[in-house]
């Protein structure tokens, strides 16, 4: 099935979408926003987008694949930045000192925090877009067989 | 008077209070599975109001440092309720899923018919 | 040993890890069976570390981020903590080698051993958390786990005991965030020890949050840990999970919500407040309660595995019984019954999950003459029986002698006659299934022991049965010292 209307929004919304979510995400330092609530709005555009989609096309929808890479990169994004803490001689997720802090009120301002908020958006974004996949084939088996 | 006064500012807990029995009450004593879901999501829901409006100032702004603002809301239990949020959409998600396994497995979303067709299994 | 000054956060970090990548291996099972045993074993090697750092130079508090309490999150380790991590790190490493070789059950074993990882991961945060929202997010993972660990199997079972458990477990969940909010409300902190300070302050002036937080809280642990009378999704959880989940389930998710409570009760509450309400009394009713209740009911059960969870809700009343004596030795008995408990039903539901693979056999009845012809496997069984029961030379009895050294230490000969008749009772509904299995007539079933993997992990929990029978005093500088926590 082909749906007009859907697409053109879709065409106008998605993108619309997404670069808000990234500039929720990216600023998630300086004002309210951050991992999670620019992660979920990713993922809001990820479900409409293989809304859009699924009943056109089958390549353009997207793979469980896609939303567990999203998932698993996130989290280790953000125990791996932990991680650099001991590294360095310091304690778990240390930022001072470790990461470069940079001038406060512009975009790299808080050396580690923009990094684990990517992460956190990623796996949030993913998270999100998994579960509704999951939900929407309703527990059938990704190979095929019950 | 006094009364009134003391709802007036106890009114979040309040609410919150009787979102936590309303949601509590609907878990518990009703079949549709469905229902319980949303009554877990009441009583979340109550349990995250309590929580922010004990950090609540009225009059209160965010906590970002600017000029003119004197007055902030406490940020933690803020930042603990959007855990909180995390927590309880994935309870939620997860208990979705399993009431759509229990529809394909039994054919139903009622508690007691699923507990009739399982004793009858047995017997 | 400063080297292990990063256990606490590694511990955790590592079994995350391992978590996340288990899922990206697909089908690799040699790969993805590495992953899942490598992360459990250097979480033992991390916790044996930090457990002998503790020792050695007492607590450890790990400030997370560098940040300094009441401001950062602080991980704190004390001897109690050390001694659960240890405990969880073993018996869950011996678990995890019979998910991986054992019996086959559920499809997908990548995203089996995800879920079991996240669980230990959640567990050994949640005795190690210092403040009561870390330890909050700690248990809401553990929880989802568990809860997705049972329904992994897939059967109609299993699935509708775990929508069941879901739902109390929500129940509980909702309870203890309310009770932390209060909590929150009268101190201002979240961070254990700063919210003892305060409450020494603050607790007169608001008596009734406290009391409906304390309230609130022992209900919601009592259902997460499955106290009688809140044990009533135990039975079909623990009985249709995956034979791995029930003994990880059985043997430590329930007694980490014990361990979680009585931190709180002696780091957040303080003694002195938690000596103010009746919580040793409720704990001994509900314990004689669990002790006789699952007894009981374990005894009319034909179904091994249920027996064996009804059996566990007895146990747990066991553990809850040395909190509620609260003297020095009936503490020790109830901490040293978590590692001895979990050692042996972990064994039990391990041979059990054996014995019903290999015979197809789950009814009681049926098991006449099963014994000689899998005689190791049955063997390995009536160890874990006889610990249960507290033969003397099993782990069992130590912590049972304690538990009864206890109530005479209290003045409450009464519980050590609760403790002998549980551990009778015990032996009323253990000893005949071992005595038809090995004596009785034969039955048609075809069973043979299993492949020497398969026994490998049931053999090295029946020799820690027997080990720390003969060797208690391995535990002791650590039981005692966690103890003395408690009883100043």
């Amino acid at each position: 099935m082909h749906d007009m209307i859907l697409e053109m929004l879709g065409r106008i919304l998605i993108p619309a979408t997404q670069l808000f979510g990234a500039y929720i995400l990216f600023h998630g330092h300086l004002s309210p926003g951050g991992g999670f609530s620019g992660g979920t709005i990713i993922g809001a555009s990820f479900i409409f987008y293989s809304l859009v989609y699924r009943f056109s096309d089958k390549k353009h929808r997207l793979k469980h694949e896609t939303s567990l890479w999203f998932e698993v990169g996130g989290a280790l994004i953000y125990v791996g930045s932990g991680l650099v803490g001991i590294l360095f001689g310091r304690h778990f997720l240390t930022n001072q000192g470790v990461f470069p802090i940079g001038e406060p009120g512009r975009l790299w301002s808080s050396g580690m925090i923009l990094l684990v908020t990517l992460g956190i958006g990623a796996k949030v974004a993913g998270t999100v877009f998994k579960l509704f996949q999951e939900l929407l084939e309703g527990g059938a088996e990704p190979d095929g067989h019950h | 008077m006094v009364i009134i006064e003391r709802l007036y500012t106890n009114i979040y807990y309040l609410i919150s209070v009787v979102l936590f029995i309303i949601g509590f009450h609907t878990m518990l004593t009703h079949n549709n599975l469905l229902k319980k879901i949303m009554g877990m999501n009441i009583m979340d829901t109550s349990l995250f109001l309590f929580f922010v409006s004990i950090g609540y100032i009225r009059g209160g702004q965010a906590p970002i440092l600017r000029e003119g603002v004197i007055q902030y809301v406490n940020p933690v239990p803020s930042a603990l309720i959007l855990t909180g949020i995390v927590i309880s959409v994935s309870f939620t998600a997860f208990a979705l899923a399993l009431v759509v396994l229990l529809h394909k497995q039994y054919g139903t979303i009622d508690a007691d018919k699923i507990i009739a067709l399982r004793s009858r299994r047995h017997a | 040993m400063p080297e292990f000054m990063h256990a606490p956060v590694l511990i955790v970090a590592v079994l995350l890890l391992a978590a996340f990548i288990t899922p990206l291996l697909g089908k690799r099972q040699a790969a993805t069976n590495a992953v899942f045993l490598g992360a459990g074993v250097v979480a033992l090697v991390l916790s044996v570390g930090m457990t002998l750092r503790v020792l050695a130079q007492g607590t450890l508090s790990y400030p997370v981020g560098g940040w300094p309490a009441p401001y950062g999150i602080v991980v704190l380790v004390d001897v109690f903590a050390a001694y659960s991590s240890l405990v969880l790190a073993t018996v869950a490493l011996i678990i995890f080698w019979f998910a991986a070789f054992g019996p086959r059950e559920v499809r997908h074993n990548g995203a089996y051993f995800t879920l079991i990882l996240l669980l230990t991961a959640a567990m050994q945060g949640m005795v190690m958390a210092g403040d009561l929202f870390n330890l909050f997010v700690f248990i809401e993972i553990s929880s989802l786990a568990a809860i997705a660990i049972i329904a992994i199997k897939g059967t109609k079972e299993s699935v509708e005991a775990s929508f069941r458990y879901l739902v109390l477990s929500a129940l509980g969940s909702g309870g203890l965030l309310f009770s932390i909010a209060l909590i929150f409300m009268i101190t201002g902190h979240l961070n254990m020890d700063y919210i003892r300070t305060t409450l020494m302050v603050t607790a007169e002036q608001y008596p009734l949050n406290l009391l409906t937080s304390i309230g609130l809280m022992v209900v919601g642990f009592g259902v997460k840990a499955a106290l009688f009378p809140m044990h009533v999704w135990l039975p079909d959880a623990h009985s249709n999970a995956p034979t791995a989940s029930s003994a990880l389930l059985s043997g430590l998710v329930v007694k980490v919500y014990i361990i979680a409570l009585m931190r709180i009760a002696y780091l957040a509450l303080g003694l002195e407040i938690f000596a103010l309400f009746p919580i040793r009394h409720l704990f001994l009713a509900l314990s004689t309660g669990a002790l006789v209740a699952g007894s009981v009911f374990a005894m009319v059960q034909d179904n091994v595995k249920r027996l064996l969870a009804f059996s566990t809700v007895a146990q747990v009343g066991c553990i809850f019984l040395g909190f509620g004596l609260f003297n020095q030795r009936a503490i020790e008995g109830g901490v040293l019954h978590i590692l001895n408990h979990a050692v042996m039903k972990s064994l039990l539901f391990l041979t059990a999950g054996v014995i019903i693979h290999q015979s197809g056999i789950k009814k009681l009845s049926q098991f006449s003459g099963l014994g000689r012809k899998m005689p190791l496997t049955f063997a390995a069984f009536t160890i874990g029986a006889m610990s249960m029961v507290g033969v003397p030379g099993t782990a069992g009895f130590i912590s049972k002698l304690y538990l009864a050294l206890g109530a005479l230490d209290a003045d409450m000969l009464v519980f050590a006659v609760l403790i002998l008749i549980s551990s009778l009772l015990n032996a009323a509904y253990y000893f005949p299934i071992i005595i038809s299995a090995f004596f009785g007539r034969d039955s048609d079933a075809e069973a043979t022991d299993p492949a020497f993997a398969v026994l490998a992990p049931v053999a090295v929990l029946a020799g820690m049965v027997f080990f720390f029978g003969m060797f208690p005093s391995l535990m002791v500088p650590l039981v005692r010292q966690t103890a003395l926590l408690f009883v100043r």
